[in-house]
This record gives C-alpha cells, sequence and structure tokens, in this order.
C-alpha cells in the first residue's frame, strides 16, 4: 500500500487531463480521473482521494452539484475541492464560498498554479 | 368631428352650441347635463372634444378630469370657467385639461380659438408619446443586441481559454525539461511558442475586459486603501523587465496619501498597462511613477512619465479610443489589441476619476490620473425637537457626515446662508415657521439653491401633503421614526442623484 496522496481529477476535456496527470504524478501524486460529474462524485465517494480538482462545466452534472454533494456528505465534505475554471465570467470567488470549495485556479494557468494549489492543501 | 358639451345651465349649453354651429365646421354637438351622464357618454361613444363647465352640480369638471385619468381616457378637454382666476387654470391643467376658457363677453370669439388650441395641444402630446414610445422600444431592442453581443464575447472567450490551457501546458512541460531534455534550439522554438500563447491569452482577456466595461458589467471590489501600495506592487512585477532593456523603474512616493476607495486588481491592471506601455516605447532613461494628492480638488493624482519618444499631438486625442495603435497598421509590432488604454480609461472612470496624457514628441509623456477622495459631506437638520436632532446626528456622524443642527427654522436658514451644507434634513413642524416655509424662502430668496432637501414628519396627513407636493417641489421624505439604515440610505441617494 502506498503512501502517496490521491489526487482526483474532474474534467471533460482529454487534453487538460493528460497534462494534468504528468504534471501531478511526476510531483509524486497518484491521480484518479472522472470525466463527467456523475461519475466524479462516485469516484470521491468510492476512493475518498485526498483533494479533488473540479472542472466547472461538465457532462452529467456540473461542478458546482458535484462539489455540493460532497460537502454536503459528512464523510466527504473534509475533502479539499479546488476548482478549475475558463470562464471569468461566473464571479468564481462568491461560486466557491457558495459551494463550500476550498479555491479556484482559472484556465490557462501559470504553469507552477496548480502545483502549488496543490501543495498548499495537500502538501 | 364629435364635441360632448357638459353644462348644467341650458341657456349657456344653448349658447356654446350656436358657437360652434357658427364655426361652420361641421360639428356635431352631443350635451350632457351633469358630470356623472357626461362621463359615461365620454366612456361609452367616442369624442373628439369635450367642453365641460367648471363648476356642475355633484361633480366638478376637476372631478371629470380626475375620473377620466383613472379610466386612461385622454381628450382634447376644454374647461369653461366664469372667472378667470389663474389658479383655477393651474389645477386644471395639471389634472389633464388642455385649455379653458373664461365664460365672460369675449366668450363667442375665444371659444372656437380654445378649441383648436386645445386640439393642437392634444395632438402634440400624442405625437410626443408616440414618439417616447418608439424611442424606448429602439432603445430596449439596443440593450438585447447589447447584451446578446457581451454573452457572446464572453462566450468566445470560454471556449478559446480552454484549448489554451492545453497548449500553455503542453509547452511548459516540455519546456521545464520533465518530458526529457531538450535542446538550445528546441528551447528557443519553445520559448517563442510560449510567449506567443501567452500574449493570445492576454489579448482574450482584453477583449473581455473591454466587453464587460463597455457593458458596465463588470464588478469592482472597492476597498479604502493606500494607493502607494498597489504602485510598489506594479514596480515589483514590472522592475526586471525595465532592467532587461538597460532602463530605471522608479516610483516616488509621497508619504502623505489619503486612504481612497478602489478595486485594487484593476488599479494594478491599470498601472501594470501605463507602465509597461511607457517601457515599451522608452529606449534610454526609464520610467518614474509619482503619487501627489490635490488637496483643493480633494483627489489623488498618479503620474506615470517616461523618456520616450514622446507622442504626436496629431495622435494625443486617439490615444484612449478603441483599437488604436500609434504607429499605424503597418507598425504594429508592440503586439497589443489597441485596448489596453480605453479599458484603462473606463476602469478609472468607473471609479469617478479621469485619466489624460500630456506629451511633447520627442521628450517624453507622462500619463496621469486622479481619483476622487470620498468628499466628506456636510449635512444640516432642522428639527425644534432635540432628540430628533440627537438620533440624527449621530447616524450620520457615524457614517462620516458632518453635521450642523438648528433647532428653529429661521436658525436653520442662517445656518444655511453661512455655511453651504451639502445637504438639508427639514421636519415639516417647527416652532417658528413651518418646514414648507423654509423650503419656500430658500428657493425664492435663491434661484439657484439645488441641493437636495430632505422631509421628515411624523404624520400621515402632511406625508399626504408632501406627496401632493412632491412633483412641483421634487421633495423627498422620511416618516419618523425611522432606522440609521433607513435614514442613511436616503441621504446618501439624494447625495448621488444630486453630485
Amino acid at each position: 500500500m502506498s503512501d502517496r496522496k490521491r489526487v482526483l481529477i474532474v474534467d471533460d476535456e482529454p487534453d487538460i487531463l493528460k497534462t494534468a496527470i504528468f504534471r501531478l504524478k511526476k510531483a509524486g501524486y497518484e491521480i484518479i480521473t472522472a470525466k463527467d460529474g456523475k461519475t466524479g462524485v462516485e469516484l470521491a465517494k468510492k476512493e475518498k482521494p485526498n483533494l479533488i480538482l473540479l472542472d466547472v462545466r461538465l457532462p452529467l452534472m456540473d461542478g458546482y452539484e458535484v462539489c455540493q454533494r460532497l460537502k454536503s456528505d459528512d464523510n466527504f465534505k473534509k475533502i479539499p475541492v479546488i476548482f478549475l475554471t475558463a470562464s471569468v465570467a461566473n464571479k468564481i470567488a462568491d461560486k466557491i464560498k457558495e459551494f463550500g470549495a476550498e479555491d479556484y485556479i482559472i484556465k490557462p494557468f501559470e504553469p507552477e498554479e496548480l502545483l502549488d494549489k496543490v501543495k498548499k492543501y495537500i502538501g | 368631428m364629435k364635441i360632448l358639451v357638459i353644462e348644467d345651465n341650458p341657456d349657456h349649453a344653448l349658447l356654446t352650441k350656436r358657437v360652434l354651429e357658427k364655426a361652420n365646421q361641421g360639428y356635431q354637438v352631443n350635451s350632457a347635463r351633469e358630470a356623472e351622464e357626461g362621463l359615461r357618454m365620454i366612456i361609452e361613444e367616442s369624442y373628439d372634444l369635450v367642453i365641460c363647465d367648471y363648476r356642475l352640480p355633484g361633480l366638478s369638471a376637476l372631478d371629470v378630469l380626475k375620473k377620466m385619468s383613472e379610466k386612461r381616457q385622454d381628450l382634447p378637454f376644454v374647461v369653461v370657467t366664469s372667472s378667470g382666476s389663474e389658479k383655477i387654470a393651474v389645477e386644471l391643467m395639471k389634472e389633464g385639461a388642455y385649455d379653458y376658457v373664461v365664460k365672460d363677453s369675449s366668450y363667442e370669439d375665444a371659444l372656437p380659438i380654445v378649441i383648436q388650441r386645445a386640439i393642437d395641444r392634444y395632438n402634440v402630446k400624442k405625437e410626443k408619446e408616440r414618439l417616447e414610445k418608439e424611442l424606448r422600444e429602439s432603445n430596449e431592442k439596443l440593450k438585447e443586441m447589447y447584451e446578446i453581443k457581451s454573452s457572446f464575447t464572453s462566450m468566445v472567450s470560454h471556449e478559446l481559454r480552454t484549448p489554451l490551457t492545453a497548449i500553455k501546458e503542453g509547452i511548459a512541460i516540455m519546456l521545464d525539461g520533465s518530458a526529457g531534455e531538450i535542446n538550445a534550439d528546441q528551447k528557443e522554438f519553445l520559448d517563442i511558442a510560449k510567449r506567443n500563447v501567452d500574449r493570445l491569452k492576454r489579448l482574450i482577456d482584453d477583449v473581455l475586459d473591454f466587453s464587460k466595461l463597455e457593458s458596465k458589467k463588470m464588478v469592482f471590489k472597492m476597498q479604502k486603501g493606500d494607493i502607494m501600495q498597489t504602485i510598489k506592487e506594479v514596480v515589483a512585477v514590472q522592475k526586471p523587465v525595465a532592467e532587461e532593456r538597460n532602463l530605471y523603474l522608479k516610483a516616488e512616493l509621497d508619504g502623505s496619501i489619503s486612504k481612497i476607495e478602489f478595486d485594487s486588481d484593476r488599479m494594478n491592471q491599470v498601472l501594470n498597462n501605463l507602465v509597461s506601455n511607457a517601457i515599451k516605447f522608452t529606449k534610454i532613461g526609464g520610467v518614474a511613477i509619482s503619487v501627489s494628492e490635490d488637496r483643493e480638488e480633494n483627489t489623488v493624482v498618479v503620474c506615470v512619465k517616461d523618456t520616450g519618444k514622446g507622442i504626436k499631438k496629431d495622435d494625443l486625442p486617439k490615444l484612449f479610443q478603441k483599437f488604436q495603435q500609434l504607429g499605424g497598421p503597418n507598425q504594429r509590432k508592440t503586439g497589443g489589441t489597441g485596448l489596453g488604454l480605453s479599458i484603462s480609461k473606463e476602469i478609472i472612470e468607473q471609479h469617478g476619476g479621469k485619466i489624460w496624457v500630456e506629451s511633447q514628441y520627442g521628450k517624453g509623456s507622462e500619463f496621469k490620473f486622479i481619483l476622487p477622495i470620498k468628499k466628506r459631506y456636510k449635512v444640516l437638520v432642522i428639527d425644534d425637537d432635540k432628540g430628533v436632532l440627537d438620533i440624527c446626528e449621530t447616524f450620520l456622524k457615524n457614517n462620516g457626515y458632518i453635521v450642523l443642527r438648528s433647532e428653529s427654522g429661521m436658525e436653520g436658514l442662517k445656518a444655511i446662508q453661512s455655511n453651504m451644507p451639502d445637504l438639508i434634513v427639514v421636519d415639516m413642524r417647527l416652532n417658528d415657521i413651518s418646514g414648507y416655509d423654509v423650503i419656500d424662502r430658500l428657493r425664492s430668496s435663491n434661484g439657484t439653491f439645488a441641493r437636495p432637501i430632505l422631509v421628515m414628519s411624523g404624520y400621515a396627513d402632511e406625508i399626504a401633503k408632501i406627496e401632493n407636493r412632491k412633483e412641483e417641489l421634487s421633495l423627498p421624505w422620511i416618516s419618523k421614526p425611522f432606522n440609521n439604515d433607513e435614514f442613511l440610505s436616503k441621504v446618501e441617494s439624494l447625495l448621488m442623484n444630486w453630485a
């Protein structure tokens, strides 16, 4: 059993997934991925990752709802959630408060940003 | 044309009918002997004009007009009065009469003229209403188009950002060597790719910012703060860029600048824009940012001064327009959207400030902007009740207002003359002259008195009176007792609208 920290990435863009997986694996994290919101919630509950990177616009269930479902469940609400969004129009800073997420990253992000934020929450 | 004559005196009705026949306009005349009957006829039949006696048994002409306006009936309406009282005339016109005619020896000659005048007025009014409606509709349409445009822009921006994320990350991963060693040539070309992806990102940000600013949708997080802090941040970011080009970048900061309200992220954006422009157009020397306070104008002045080539006089007016880049289309080598300065201008203006440039070609440029230091408004409260004065004073002082108080109307008038307050809060019932008297004297003695007045009253019937006079005097009111929030929101909105 490895003691590596596990990060769940939920994003429907395969190319973005691929770059994020590469980066985080290099940094020593174990990665699990989901390409839609519903699978995201299921995987989060099954695998109990240490952190979730969550895109806002997702098929089947959007990121806000994924976050809300996890944050309203005592078993999972402690898992830090970082939103990823390409939209600067939807006042993400207010949304993370509303849905109880820990942080957000705006796409496109700077190379260090992703790792720095992940490290900030799970080391 | 169908005319209705409402007249209780049969002799007068006959006279009016005769005058109308004599006019020889082919009028079709019906008559009613009392107001109720007349009203029913107006509503049930369609008339082109009503001639109504002022004094009728039961309802008066005024009541008829009121009832008509309740039923949204608008017709050329002429009132026949026995006296030429201005007061009655004004009252009638206010209720929707189009003209009036006095029942005297000139009645026969005057009536046709008055009828024509009423019809003309009615037509002008209808035409005005039609035009206003058209204008409203086309404004609505424009607003809708604007909405579509701005939501389109933000949608496009979102769509562009997603692929850009993958490109940017792909390049970054290769560049940092984590996907394997790269050689010098590969690095050079990846650097080129990275630079241009970053440029593309900036362009998308600019376009989106601009569209948000243009539709006034940008939300400003206004906070009281020290603009010098923001300047220091910008200098820290831009200093390496300047030094790379052998230029200096320095901040000349005066230690005593008042705190002002601004959105620090947006101000950072403006300063970065000005400083990076200055660096871009400077070959020798450098850039200096200074900040000072203009105590007379109550503003903070920020200046970004460079020793670059300066701007030609002809180019100065174009500078803050959108999509403008100096040097013409063949020299777009600076790599922007040409939106930077117009975005800065919008941001500064939505902060209540102003931005401009002073430049001499060949000698460098100075970009300056001013931001307002929040004014401390002076408010005079007039009330003979010391308790009310105390409460108002507490509410106002706690919120940064300067408070003057007067315990009588005469004292208040004196205080207004000597202190020129920005806002007057006056109670209706005072122990010497009434609140109305204060206002009337103020307006008549000094035609230019245009500062806002807030009327207080604790009595329902007085409030009704204020409401009736609201139109002519434009008097906003507040009823006692009120709480802090009610009072301050009135005060603030009055001052805001006035400024």
